[in-house]
């Protein structure tokens, strides 16, 4: 097989890949090729091994599919892991090498509030049954209050966001209001010039408070956003830990 | 050899080749620096360079070279603390493990 043949191949085998990838595949071969120069041709297409090889490697990093698992001063890890480099130098900073998967468990456990989700590790099954139990005969004591929690919420996200229209809203009216006294303004600097600065200067006036209050609007409403977004990134969690305490 | 090289081992070896070089080094360069020291196939190189590179551990330019654009790879500063990183982690390592094995005769 030639140089010629096994690029023709390697590029027909990466098809599926985006073209930038390709291309940058691709080429960094083609130049290995030259660096290696024409006299060492079959030297390094017998060490690349095949392009099905090549490609098959390209590929499945691309896909980010398990790899092989290795070992690490933090016992065994599989692909899926790995996807991370086992010792990230971010990693020091943030969460302290985001420690064994049962401690961020109880981590998460105990930041989210919700008391039905206990730590899901290690539970034994007559554990389990009998929170199930707690869980249905405090019902009358948990439901309510987690119905009044809910509403509270709502309300407080309901107040938020009409506030932020409202104010949104006069400040829109006020800014409306100074365009037009500034018109009047002009109109009546002609005819009355002390009649038409007042009117310049009401004009001016109201414009500014309009933009405070667009201003404000937008801080309000970029509280709501960040509630929200809080709200529901704590109901994913809460329900995505459910969904792993079933596996 | 008889021992895996893990993912770890291997970008630390290819960021060192990459460091050793200010002005930046090629693939076939890298390959072959690489290979003085391990026996790896010479197609695992360019997955992990590209690794590196998205994981922004390396930076790419091109310069010509003998008529044609050839591709230059060059260690960052985010690359460099990794690799001190990586050069402490094995110290570590690769020194107890040694001192075990110095007691088997």
């Amino acid at each position: 097989m030639s140089k010629q043949e096994f690029m023709k191949e390697l590029e027909a085998l990466l098809a599926e890949l985006p073209t930038e990838e390709r291309e940058e595949a691709v080429r960094y071969y083609d130049a290995y090729f030259e660096d290696a120069g024409a006299e060492n041709e079959q030297v390094v297409i017998g060490e690349l091994g095949s392009a099905e090889r090549v490609a098959a490697q390209l590929l499945r990093d691309f896909k980010a599919e398990k790899e092989v698992g290795v070992y690490t001063e933090k016992g065994y890890q599989d692909g899926e892991e790995k996807k991370e480099i086992p010792v990230k130098y971010e990693a020091e900073s943030t969460a302290s090498k985001k420690g064994s998967v049962s401690e961020n468990r109880q981590r998460e456990a105990t930041t989210d509030g919700s008391g039905i989700y206990i730590s899901r590790k290690g539970m034994s099954a007559g554990a389990l049954i009998l929170c199930l139990i707690v869980a249905v005969f405090t019902f009358p004591v948990w439901f309510p209050l987690l119905m009044a929690l809910l509403g509270v919420m709502f309300g407080v996200l309901l107040t938020l966001a009409m506030l932020s229209f409202g104010i949104g809203i006069g400040g829109l009216a006020c800014a409306f209001a100074g365009v037009i006294l500034l018109i009047v303004g002009f109109v009546k600097l002609a005819a009355v010039p002390i009649v038409g600065l007042v009117f310049l200067a009401a004009a001016l006036l109201v414009f500014g408070v309009g933009c405070l209050l667009l201003l404000l609007a937008g801080a309000v409403l970029k509280l709501f956003v960040w509630i929200t977004g809080g709200c529901l990134r704590l109901c994913s969690r809460i329900f995505h830990g459910r969904r792993e305490a079933a596996v | 050899m008889v021992f895996n090289t893990g993912a770890a081992l291997l970008d630390a070896i290819v960021l060192a080749a990459v460091s050793k070089e200010s002005e930046g080094t090629y693939g076939y360069k890298i390959t072959q620096d690489a290979r003085m020291v391990l026996d790896i196939s010479e197609s695992t190189l360019y997955p992990v360079l590209r690794r590196l590179q998205k994981d922004c551990c390396l930076e790419t330019y091109d310069m010509e070279y003998g008529g044609r654009n050839r591709r230059y790879y060059k260690i960052t500063e985010q690359g460099r603390r990794q690799l001190l990183l990586y050069c402490q982690e094995w110290k570590n390592y690769s020194g107890k493990i040694s001192r075990l094995f110095q007691e088997v005769t």
